[in-house]
């Protein structure tokens, strides 16, 4: 290690001289601090001069620290210059977020705190629990890159002071651990002069590699799916972790770097002897990949790479491939990782392998294809051509020709929305990656059922908006559960019903009139009728079954809480499950029916709109207000005359249509709006639909019909029954726009 | 840097009042009000409010601000005081406060805002415990300027939206029990 160690008598003067200038650059940014104390629990505005003063005072710190060996003051100035770096683009006014604010302050009472004993002792005080305090804060928010000066290492001045290197906790071993894992080469984290690279590189690039790792990982379950059938697949799975080994080891990730290469020597080993792995080994390889993207997963989450019980793999790996000599000897830094994989394991293990949550998929990208880019790009230049033109036109207004104008507008217009659409299908990615996760999830559970099942997937390249696709994964595995585990029936069953052994679940996605619908299909023992209306009528749901027809009692089934099952299975029947199904539909303004034919299967259709940003409605009127209504809800519209509508004695006001019933509503009553129209003849109604229930509602004018640009209400407001999001007019007033299964809710509530 | 370390325990301990800094003054109903300006984000001129349904009375509605959309609470309604029409002068505080789940946005209006006032530490009381017009709830302190009294808001509790939605909840709930 490169360090130039002051000889004693100067090591105080250089010291003095630290401390003083120390002093001094504190003293000058006195009133930042000041300023960052006061702002309590608000974010914290920072212009471009105080970012200046604090980074001269923290760089002044860092730099003075580990050139006079103080590891722990330098490391903490480190944190703090990380906190002002983050994101730095050019030199910029920024706002630090409360969290980040109390960083920096918690390090600035610590230097200062340390820079008083360096003082007086000229060695840096041991206080453990703030130091590993400190650590904590700054792991959590993704600032710590290395951990070794607060993780209890000795100070070097004077080196006899720490005789013994005090106890670690298990979290500092862990911290100190995690150190080695970021930056395995360099084996001196206490060598200062070489910084790591900013945070915002390298969180961009761990954000990179997580999503590469993910498809990565996901190609890979698929081709151990299939490889029994395609065994050429090896080839492509050889790749895989070939290209995700290499990854790793160039961010650092060591242990799934070691994994994967020695998951890539088994399949080597493989390919070069010509054999075929057996179904254990497929199964042991599909338990590999769940871990690394456990790891991966939680490495998009908090910027820290662990492979779950690392050891255990990594000696099971090794084994298979029975090649450990590839792979080098252990070294100190791999026994150390396992210190901490085994450390990390119980919490590990206690988080279960959940899909990537929300907040891993808002950091996500997307990927656009080059040709839709260079669409835009070109879209984009027409378009300041056409604006050109319009202001051309504009200027020159004296001699202005009102066709050219008129042309050179609808040029504009048209423009515009090419460029619209073009963002749309920029949004939109393939059904095939909600698809992915069910022919493992099957296999699962085919497994674990003991029913033999084949699982179809047709139409995987239907392409939906991006957010569809996240919203309507999980709906599909939990209707997928439900078809094993209700549906399709035990082997035994089966054979005595004279159905074929295997059970066939079918699973068709395809694009109709501006929705994609997605048809799930079981050919096993279908809804059964009878179950479901007891168990309805023992929960007092319904009044009068006679009275339902078959579709509203199989929509039952997507009640929160219901369930037929006789036994809570490990699989499903817990009565959750349907009922989210329904919510994630409903959110994506769609629809769910149901039809099954008792003994011969059932079959879910799930309807979705293809897009989520820009719907067609209806703009009508209530009293003074203006509402946006979705037209794909609307079935129908009239005005009511006095014979049409029935006022009866308990069930309030019913409106006659070709023989058939449906309750009406006055949206100004479900809505609380006063001065609308009151009696017959006057206004408008509008028969409207949630895909099972059926209403009327009367308002007191249609105004016309439009495109609007949904935007979300907020969170401020929360999620508000009957409305689904705003939308801006041209006039800049903003729109509510109804969610009809909503108002039918509030509906039904009124008419109890 | 050791004063600023008292400081921070101050802030941080119970004596949530004596906040000092700069607060924006406004006045609502005759009495003069403060936000600390680090919660401004902006103020813009009174604009028509789109009613929201089935919102507790003192959430106005929500506007357009440059393609968000931004609820709007009205003081007055929030406070129970009388409700009072809009003037020349009436304007909305956009205000900011970091929640988990981001920055959450909203829009007061107040009758009219006056200034920005430096208010030290040593000028802010505690809340009345009783007399006050405005429940003390929504006070954080009482400061003084000038011989003005401005009482200083808690803005935190007053875009308490837990408290908003709760009208919702309470019917949302119901819905539920019924199915």
């Amino acid at each position: 290690m490169l360090r130039i160690k002051p000889v004693k008598g100067q090591a105080s003067e250089l010291i003095q001289a630290f401390v003083g200038e120390y002093r001094q650059l504190v003293a000058e940014t006195q009133a930042i601090l000041d300023g960052l104390t006061r702002s309590g629990d608000a974010p914290c505005h920072l212009d471009v001069d105080a970012l200046m003063r604090l980074r001269r005072m923290i760089h002044a710190l860092r730099d003075g620290s580990s050139f006079l060996g103080f590891p722990r003051l330098a490391a903490i100035a480190r944190v703090m210059a990380e906190v002002l770096h983050v994101h730095e683009a050019p030199m910029t006014a920024r706002v630090l977020t409360v969290a980040q604010g109390q960083l920096l302050m918690r390090g600035c009472q610590l230097a200062d705190h340390i820079v008083e004993s360096v003082e007086a002792q000229q060695r840096e005080p041991s206080m453990e629990a703030e130091l590993a305090g400190f650590a904590k804060m700054a792991t959590d928010l993704g600032f710590l890159w290395e951990v070794q000066p607060f993780a209890g290492a000795s100070s070097d001045v004077p080196a006899e002071s720490d005789a013994a290197p005090p106890e670690m906790s298990d979290d500092e071993k862990v911290e100190r651990l995690l150190t080695e894992e970021v930056a395995p080469a360099s084996p001196e984290p206490a060598s200062l002069a070489v910084d790591t690279p900013p945070g915002a590189a390298v969180s961009d690039m761990a954000h990179l590699f997580v999503q590469d790792a993910e498809e990565i990982l996901d190609q890979a379950e698929q081709n151990l799916l299939h490889l029994e059938a395609e065994p050429e697949r090896l080839h492509d799975l050889l790749r895989q972790f070939h290209t995700l080994k290499g990854n790793s080891g160039l961010m650092g990730y060591a242990q799934m770097q070691r994994i994967s290469h020695g998951l890539e020597d088994v399949l080597q080993h493989a390919r070069d002897q010509q054999t075929a792995l057996g179904p254990d080994t497929v199964g042991l390889f599909l338990k590999a990949v769940d871990a690394l993207r456990r790891c991966v997963t939680a490495l998009g989450k908090s910027g820290v790479c662990f492979v779950p019980d690392y050891e255990d793999w990594l000696q099971r790996v090794e084994a298979w491939a029975g090649v450990s000599t590839a792979i080098s000897q252990p070294s100190p830094v791999v026994e150390a990782q396992s210190v901490a994989a085994e450390a990390q394991a119980p919490a590990e293990s206690r988080e279960p392998a959940e899909p990537l949550g929300p907040a891993a998929a808002t950091r996500e990208g997307i990927r656009v294809s080059v040709e839709r880019l260079d669409q835009l790009s070109d879209l984009s230049g027409e378009l300041i051509v056409a604006t050109a033109v319009v202001t051309h036109l504009s200027e020159c207004r004296r001699g202005m020709d009102a066709e050219r104008f008129e042309r050179a507008f609808r040029q504009l217009d048209q423009l515009a929305s090419a460029m619209q659409s073009l963002s749309m299908t920029m949004r939109m990615v393939p059904i095939e990656r909600a698809f992915r996760r069910l022919q493992r999830l099957v296999r699962d559970l085919s497994e674990r059922t003991g029913k033999p099942i084949e699982l179809q997937l047709i139409g995987g390249e239907t392409e939906a908006d991006r957010r569809v696709i996240e919203l309507i994964t999980d709906p599909l595995i939990h209707m997928v559960r439900n078809a094993v585990d209700h549906g399709i029936e035990s082997l035994e069953e089966r054979r005595r019903l004279g159905k074929p052994e295997t059970g066939t679940i079918r699973i068709e996605a395809l694009q109709r009139s501006g929705e994609v619908w997605i048809l799930i299909n079981d050919d096993g023992r279908g809804l059964q009728r009878r179950k479901i209306l007891e168990q309805a009528r023992a929960r007092g749901m319904i009044r009068e079954p006679s009275a339902l027809q078959d579709e509203e009692i199989f929509n039952l089934i997507f009640e929160p809480g219901f369930s037929t099952a006789d036994t809570v299975t490990e699989v499903s029947g817990r009565g959750v499950g349907l009922d989210v199904v329904r919510k994630n539909v409903e959110q994506l303004r769609g629809r769910v029916a149901v039809q099954s034919v008792e003994g011969i299967g059932a079959t879910i259709t799930v309807r979705i709109p293809l897009t989520l940003a820009v719907i067609n409605s209806m703009i009508v009127r209530v009293g003074a207000e203006q509402f946006a209504l979705p037209m794909h809800a609307i079935r129908e519209l009239l005005q009511p005359t006095q014979a049409d509508v029935h006022r009866t004695a308990n069930q309030g006001e019913m409106i006659y249509l070709r023989g058939e019933t449906i309750p009406l509503f006055r949206l100004a009553d479900l809505l609380t709006i006063e001065g609308a129209v009151g009696c017959a003849g006057e206004g408008m109604v509008m028969v409207v639909e949630d895909g099972e229930r059926r209403i009327a509602l009367w308002m007191d004018e249609m105004i016309d019909q439009q495109r609007v640009v949904v935007k979300s209400l907020g969170d401020s407001l929360g999620r508000i029954t009957g409305v689904s999001g705003a939308s801006v007019f041209a006039d800049g007033r903003v729109h509510l726009i109804l969610d009809v299964p909503g108002l039918i809710r509030i509906a039904q509530e009124r008419a109890r | 840097m050791k004063g600023m370390a008292t400081a921070l325990t101050e802030t941080q301990g119970t004596t949530v009042w004596r906040r000092p800094g700069k607060y924006l003054v406004f006045r609502l109903g005759g009495e003069d009000y403060g936000f600390p300006v680090l919660k401004v984000q902006e103020i813009i001129q009174w604009m028509e409010v789109t009613r929201v349904p089935r919102m507790p009375d003192f959430v106005r509605g929500v506007i357009n601000l440059r393609g968000k959309i931004v609820p709007v609470i009205d003081l007055h309604a929030r406070f129970g005081l009388p409700p009072a029409s809009v003037t020349a002068r009436t304007c909305v505080i956009v205000l900011q406060v970091q929640r988990e789940t981001g920055l959450l946005v909203t829009g007061v209006v107040v009758d009219e805002v006056t200034e920005v006032a430096e208010m030290p530490a040593e000028n802010i009381q505690p809340p009345p415990e009783f007399g006050a017009r405005v429940s003390t709830a929504f006070i954080a302190g009482v400061g003084r300027a000038g011989g003005q009294v401005i009482l200083l808001l808690n803005v935190e509790k007053i875009l308490d939206h837990r408290e908003w939605t709760s009208v919702e909840k309470v019917l949302g709930e119901k819905e539920q029990a019924h199915e």
